[in-house]
């Protein structure tokens, strides 16, 4: 245990100096931010674990409750297992480490921990208050929380098994076929997917589920291992409490066995010598957009963060392609002057919403506040050849366009067909969301810059919580805010629609104006900048 | 082809890298920089192709400052790091592809000189592999072969010789050699005295980042072996 008590210390240290090197302001502004995101994780999730239980124990449904909480922590921390398990856990220092007398075990804790505490907050954060309300409310007794907070330690073990399978699959699967990387995205967004649909709803679900407490065994015994840990906290059960240790400390043995063993894994590698080498000439400038484009796909964790958003709206622009916007009960269900909604719009109105709709699936696809860091140490290449700086950035912001725009176009012209739109608002209804993306792009773009790590051990650290992605998102989100007024201006004033237009062509006028302004940032600050960053 | 006037560089926080540092490489030359560790050494290197900027001085290659016109100064140097972090996930095939293409190298003229410097480095093989499966030395074979391929007037190279075989330093000396030979020129830095005492025409020694000797091979070390006079002056020095 000394050498474990050891690699945490120096993780915590090298953790504390990162920060000291960064500078007071920016540590201040680092941790304002991750207070502000743990308090709205904790309050997202606190407040739905609190109303599903509640609902359920008025029903006479206190174990159920539980159940249900676990599920739900369970979902979260598989969403957040396999998020990770796109990326190489396999750190910078692990070959350093492998040298020394440490055992693997060890190691592989060490490197482990962080994901570890992530999914136990989050168990304990939607389990915990199910568990106050049935004590408090369901009159059981106290106990029940200690179990609790004790299983809440040890499940977060099996979504760790699981997504570290995922993760020797992807890895396996990336080494013998080309097509690793695109199953490691598919799996990543499939578990997002089911994450966003289960969570939210799962409030709704406790309100209309009508069952008896027989119904209710009956249901939770589907799944047998939730069923014994519910068991286990809710009644103390014995056989249950054995099981459910059963279930929890063997995964996590294996997990850790497992990654033990991956950490000095030989890999395969394939014999290429008879293959032709291709030489192929470009221009220099398309050269540098080849260069930063093979980068955003050859990270399965970069394209996963920053695609999900593409996919999402293509699904849903799919679903009202084919369903109509009446098929979507939040429109369906509103009714103005006893009228439903979908019978009040026209098609300006439609065109705003969509717009506000389109804008929000922006504010998640961007690539640029990651990737100036994720350069790190290679940044000699770009700094050593005779490319502009210009032309770098530009490359930089073109890969993001890219991944956007056509997919952008596409659903407003599907949308505005779809909407009996005419082409004028077809237009407007791409310009504003293709507009807004490339703004947050730009934005990005200079927080990347900014905030910019090049001294990261795995890129997650700059892709996913990164600070420059953070600004960028809550910056994204008060840009939505204030584009969302035009929109709403324009549905109240749709019936002269000429008016309605112009608060539209208003907004794209806006976000020229803003883009123009933080193209001009990059160009200026931007430059200088990034010839001043050294690797 | 490269002229280093007054050259200084302090971090931040004070420290000073390079202090009032001038020197001269020819076309034609092979000049060795030679110095303790954290003398000053990268830090030049740095400054000469792009990657620090300084306060104070001038760096001129074939004429062109560094600061005034990178691009242009940048299109006639090529660099290898020490420790060439290069694109793992690009086959080395693909970064030479990219690297040529920054370098506007026509297609023919890359495939006849990535085919034999590859094959001189007994990296032709490999060529289609992914970086990330590459050893130390073979990433430093491919740097070398990426910095050879545009035919740069300027080879600035930071401990060329660390992770290559004995075959591939002897071939990196003689493609040195030859290139020098073609009126280029080439600006090293080494710990290994014994190659900069066979390779280099001229050679400057620096420490705590003030120059404290440089000229001809002969002019330095006389006749006592380099090894002796490092140590002499940088004992002086102190």
């Amino acid at each position: 245990m000394r050498t474990l008590r050891i690699l945490l210390r120096t993780n915590f240290l090298e953790l504390v100096g990162s920060f000291r090197k960064k500078g007071k302001t920016s540590v201040i502004a680092a941790a304002c931010t991750l207070i502000v995101l743990g308090l709205f994780l904790i309050g997202m999730f606190g407040i739905i674990g609190a109303s599903t239980a509640f609902i359920l124990v008025e029903k006479g449904l206190a174990e159920f409750s539980i159940y249900i909480s676990l599920a739900l922590g369970f979902i979260v921390a598989l969403m957040f297992g396999v998020t990770n398990s796109t990326r190489d856990a396999k750190g910078n220092d692990t070959d350093m480490l492998l040298s020394m007398p440490i055992p693997k075990s060890h190691i592989v804790i060490s490197k482990l921990l962080g994901m570890y505490l992530l999914d136990v907050l989050c168990t304990l954060v939607l389990l915990f208050p199910s568990m106050l309300i049935v004590v408090l409310v369901g009159g059981e007794s106290p106990l029940l929380i200690l179990r609790g907070l004790l299983f809440g330690l040890l499940i977060p073990a099996i979504p760790l098994f699981i997504s570290l399978i995922i993760s020797a699959v992807i890895s396996a699967l990336k080494r013998l076929t080309k097509f690793g990387q695109m199953f490691s995205v598919m799996v990543s967004i499939l578990v997002v997917i089911l994450y966003m649909f289960v969570v939210p709803n799962m409030t709704s679900f406790a309100d209309s589920l009508e069952a008896s407490t027989a119904e209710a065994l009956e249901m939770m015994q589907q799944i047998p291992p939730l069923y014994w840990l519910t068991e286990a906290i809710y009644s103390g059960d014995l056989l249950c409490v054995l099981l459910s240790l059963l279930i929890t400390l063997v995964p996590l043995g294996l997990a850790i066995w497992i990654h033990a063993r991956s950490l000095s894994g030989i890999k395969m590698q394939a014999d290429n010598s008879k293959k032709e080498r291709v030489y192929r000439s470009s221009s220099a400038r398309k050269a540098a957009f080849r260069m930063e484009f093979s980068r955003y796909f050859s990270s399965a964790n970069w394209v996963m963060n920053t695609a999900f958003g593409v996919v999402i709206l293509l699904l849903g622009v799919g679903y009202v392609a084919v369903k109509g916007v009446d098929g979507l009960s939040v429109f369906s269900e509103i009714t103005v002057d006893g009228k439903s909604v979908v019978d009040v719009l026209n098609p300006v109105a439609w065109v705003a919403i969509a717009a506000c709709v389109m804008n929000f699936f922006g504010m998640m696809t961007y690539t640029t506040p990651a990737s100036v860091s994720i350069e790190g140490k290679r940044i000699w290449i770009s700094k050593t050849l005779p490319i502009a700086t210009r032309d770098i950035l530009n490359a930089k912001i073109m890969v993001s366009l890219l991944i956007y725009q056509p997919f952008a176009l596409l659903s407003s012209i599907v949308l505005g067909i779809r909407l009996e739109c005419n082409p004028l608002h077809i237009i407007i209804l791409y310009l504003i969301s293709g507009l807004f993306q490339l703004l947050a792009s730009l934005i990005g773009l200079i927080f990347g810059l900014i905030f910019v790590k090049l001294d990261w051990k795995n890129e997650a650290q700059v892709i996913k919580s990164g600070f420059a992605m953070t600004l960028t998102i809550f910056s994204c989100m008060g840009l939505g805010l204030i584009t969302s007024a035009f929109c709403v201006f324009a549905v109240i004033l749709r019936e002269q629609q000429m008016l309605a237009t112009l608060i539209l062509l208003g907004e794209i006028v806006l976000l020229a104006g803003l883009s123009a302004g933080a193209y001009a940032i990059i160009t200026h600050y931007g430059v200088r900048k990034y010839e001043s960053l050294n690797g | 082809m490269l002229k280093i006037e007054h050259l200084t560089k302090t971090y931040p926080g004070g420290k000073i890298g390079v202090s009032d540092l001038s020197l001269e490489v020819k076309a034609g030359e092979i000049y060795g920089f030679i110095g303790h560790n954290g003398a000053g050494k990268t830090t030049t290197i740095k400054a000469i192709v792009g990657l620090h900027t300084f306060e104070q001085g001038t760096v001129l290659i074939d004429g062109i400052s560094v600061t005034s016109d990178p691009l242009r100064a940048k299109s006639i140097t090529a660099y290898i790091p020490d420790n060439p972090e290069l694109y793992d996930n690009l086959s080395g095939m693909q970064f030479l592809n990219f690297v040529g293409d920054i370098f506007r190298v026509p297609k023919n003229v890359r495939k006849e000189r990535v085919e034999r410097y590859a094959t001189e480095l007994e990296l032709r093989d490999a060529l289609n592999n992914q970086v990330s499966s590459y050893s130390h030395g073979m990433k430093q074979k491919l740097a070398i072969i990426a910095a050879f391929m545009h035919e740069p007037k300027l080879l600035v190279m930071d401990e060329p010789f660390v992770g290559l075989d004995p075959k591939a330093a002897f071939t990196v000396k003689n493609m040195m050699r030859e290139f020098c030979n073609k009126g280029s020129a080439i600006f090293f830095s080494t710990h290994v005295l014994e190659v900069a005492e066979k390779l280099c025409d001229k050679i400057a020694i620096i420490k705590d980042g003030r120059l404290i000797a440089s000229g001809t091979m002969e002019e330095v070390k006389g006749n006592a072996s380099l090894e002796e006079v490092f140590l002499e002056v940088t004992e002086e020095a102190n």
